[in-house]
């Protein structure tokens, strides 16, 4: 049947060009590359820091809570699109699936998430 | 714009919106000295409302949010499993979270969370509501493996699960995305629908299919996609690594099980042939490996790779109705694994720390009730005669020699053979070896509600052995759709 002959010719040809563009720019790429050319780029300008720098992890917890009311709010949306038409099963709805979001919104707070020190 | 409001029936969600309530509960539940006992009270309770709703929903196929979910015998039977299995756990987590640790509470709402991941996966017809409920148990089982967070072992063991896990997790939904471009639908009885027209979409929807089928694999720990199992349960908390062993298998099979159904009216053939792959490949794996593990744990995890080559060879004469030995076999493996993991956990002192099978040395002269219990899981894992495993590998056997699958067959009953050593050798070293110093265990354990557990289970394992009849017909009405 020719159709899975197309399939493994798609297969082959994603593999080939994928390998096809390291090569050639391995190539035709000329060498030696000067300090300049392997500094990460950055818009144009000198790197302030190293990428690996750490920072507190206090970050990461402010952005997984944060994460709660950015899922709420874009669920929000939608659902004001057609919240005429759903009437009051809507409303119920979008009451229960706050609820749910506070709940993890106030274990994160039990748990001391809001505190910086 | 018209809005239609699909048929939710929040009747067919009741036990894990239950589950889901328990856990919360138990997320808030405050310091207090005797938080330990009212925790796992908790959780116990909670599994055992959820248990007893099964009866109720028996027989009456109960469909919500559009078709989305359905709770059919199949789906129930996979639940009770499953609820028996946990209960299970929560008893072995009461008696191996001895210290007080106070994240206690969210170790039984993860626990509970991951109940209703899995729940939501054998209920689901829709490979979207699979993959949620997929994430659903992943998720609470990656932060499970790493509960304690001063063992290193845990650590890297949850890493590995995590990392491995999100990968076979992205390579599903490469398959549900292949499905959906072959089928335009992402519902599992897409399958039936689409009837060999439209032989544009075969390879499309044949790469999906065994896409998704890589996916279940890695969470059912068949061997091609097994390489987490034996680090995560060793590095997990042992009472957390026997609902791993049990619990997300039976979740799996069940849904391969389902895509089985879908696809068998349809040409199977291509599903077959990977389910055989997977099947041989893991009894070879998994008792070959078994055999070098001087860990219990690590060898109970080798051999739970090669029980799911066996469960997997029913799915091969799934048209014959296969399902049933299926089920028949999951019910008696989550009594003789979760039963020698009990075992383990009984013995694992301190909680960083390996349980080798010579620690295990004269333990039938100081404990002969918890030796016999453990002799009685390990000879009905291998399959013998009057323990349940036996009937359950013969009616696995037989389906498989029905749907013409006879190789497979016998490569299952070669390595079952190989898996005599590494069984009796536990035994050996119990009741053979004399032992030098003091026990592993306390002189006079009392008879206290975990020895009683085992007891009952090994028990269980006894008469299922003796009268397999009645639970092989309830099997077979659950698979009778």
């Amino acid at each position: 049947m020719p159709d899975s002959y197309s399939l493994f010719f798609y297969i082959l040809l994603v593999v080939v060009s994928g390998v096809a563009i390291v090569a050639i720019s391995h190539f035709l790429g000329k060498r030696p590359l000067t300090s300049e050319k392997t500094i990460p780029y950055e818009c144009g300008m000198d790197p302030i820091d190293k990428p690996t720098s750490l920072f507190s992890i206090k970050f990461y917890v402010v952005a997984l809570i944060f994460v709660i009311f950015d899922v709420e709010t874009v669920f929000i949306y939608l659902w004001a699109i057609i919240v005429e038409e759903m009437g009051v099963f809507g409303l119920i709805e979008m009451f229960v699936f706050i609820g749910i979001l506070l709940v993890a919104f106030f274990y994160a707070w039990r748990k001391g998430g809001l505190k910086w020190e | 714009m018209n809005f239609v409001i699909p048929d939710v029936n929040l009747i067919s969600l009741l036990p894990e919106i239950i589950l889901l309530i328990f856990a919360t509960i138990l997320l808030f539940v405050q310091t207090g000295s005797e938080k330990k006992r009212i925790c796992a009270l908790l959780a116990f309770i909670g599994l055992v409302i959820t248990l007893v709703m099964v009866p109720f929903y028996w027989g009456k196929g109960i469909e919500g949010f559009g078709g989305l979910v359905i709770r059919d015998n199949f789906s129930l039977m996979c639940q009770t499993m499953i609820i028996v299995a946990v209960l299970l756990a929560v008893v072995y987590s009461y008696q191996y979270l001895v210290f007080e640790d106070k994240n206690i509470g969210e170790y039984y709402a993860l626990t509970l969370t991951s109940v209703m991941g899995m729940n939501i996966m054998i209920t689901g017809t829709d490979l979207i509501v699979i993959f949620l409920g997929m994430e659903i148990l992943s998720i609470s089982l990656y932060v499970l493996v790493a509960f304690f967070k001063t063992v290193r072992e845990g650590m890297e063991a949850s890493v590995k699960y995590m990392l491995l896990g999100a990968f076979a997790s992205a390579i599903f939904l490469l398959g549900i995305s292949f499905f959906y471009g072959a089928s335009g639908k992402t519902a599992l009885n897409a399958f039936v629908m689409l009837d060999g027209t439209s032989a544009m979409a075969m390879p499309l929807f044949f790469m999906g299919l065994s896409l998704i089928l890589v996916g279940l694999g890695f969470k059912i720990a068949s061997a091609p996609f097994h390489m987490w199992a034996p680090d995560a349960y060793e590095g997990a908390p042992t009472s957390v690594a026997s609902l791993l062993s049990v619990a997300p298998k039976i979740a799996g099979l069940a849904v391969i099980f389902r895509v089985g159904i879908g696809m068998a009216k349809y040409s199977p053939e291509i599903m077959m042939t990977i389910i055989a792959f997977m099947a041989v490949t893991s009894m070879i794996v998994g008792n070959f490996a078994a055999l070098r593990q001087s860990g219990l744990v690590r060898m109970l995890a080798y051999s739970g790779i090669a029980q799911v080559g066996y469960m997997l060879i029913s799915l091969l004469g799934i048209r014959e109705g296969g399902g049933s030995a299926l089920l028949f076999y999951l019910f008696i493996y989550v009594l003789m694994n979760m039963g020698a993991f009990g075992i383990a956990v009984l013995l694992t002192k301190e909680k960083d720390k390996r349980l080798l099978i010579e620690d295990m040395k004269g333990l039938a002269g100081q404990h002969p009730i918890i030796a016999f219990t453990m002799a009685v899981f390990l000879i009905s894992m291998a399959g013998i005669p009057p323990m349940g495993g036996f009937f359950a590998k013969f009616y696995v056997f037989k389906h498989g020699i029905e749907a013409g699958y006879l190789w497979v067959v016998i490569v299952a009953i070669i390595t079952t053979v190989v898996s005599l050593y590494y069984y009796f050798r536990v035994i050996i070293v119990m009741y053979m070896t004399e032992e030098e110093e003091k026990g592993i265990l306390p002189k006079h354990a009392e008879v206290n509600l975990f020895n009683a557990v085992l007891v009952a289970v090994a028990l269980l394992i006894i008469v299922l052995g003796v009268i397999p009849g009645s639970l092989l017909e309830i099997a077979q009405h659950a698979v009778a759709f």
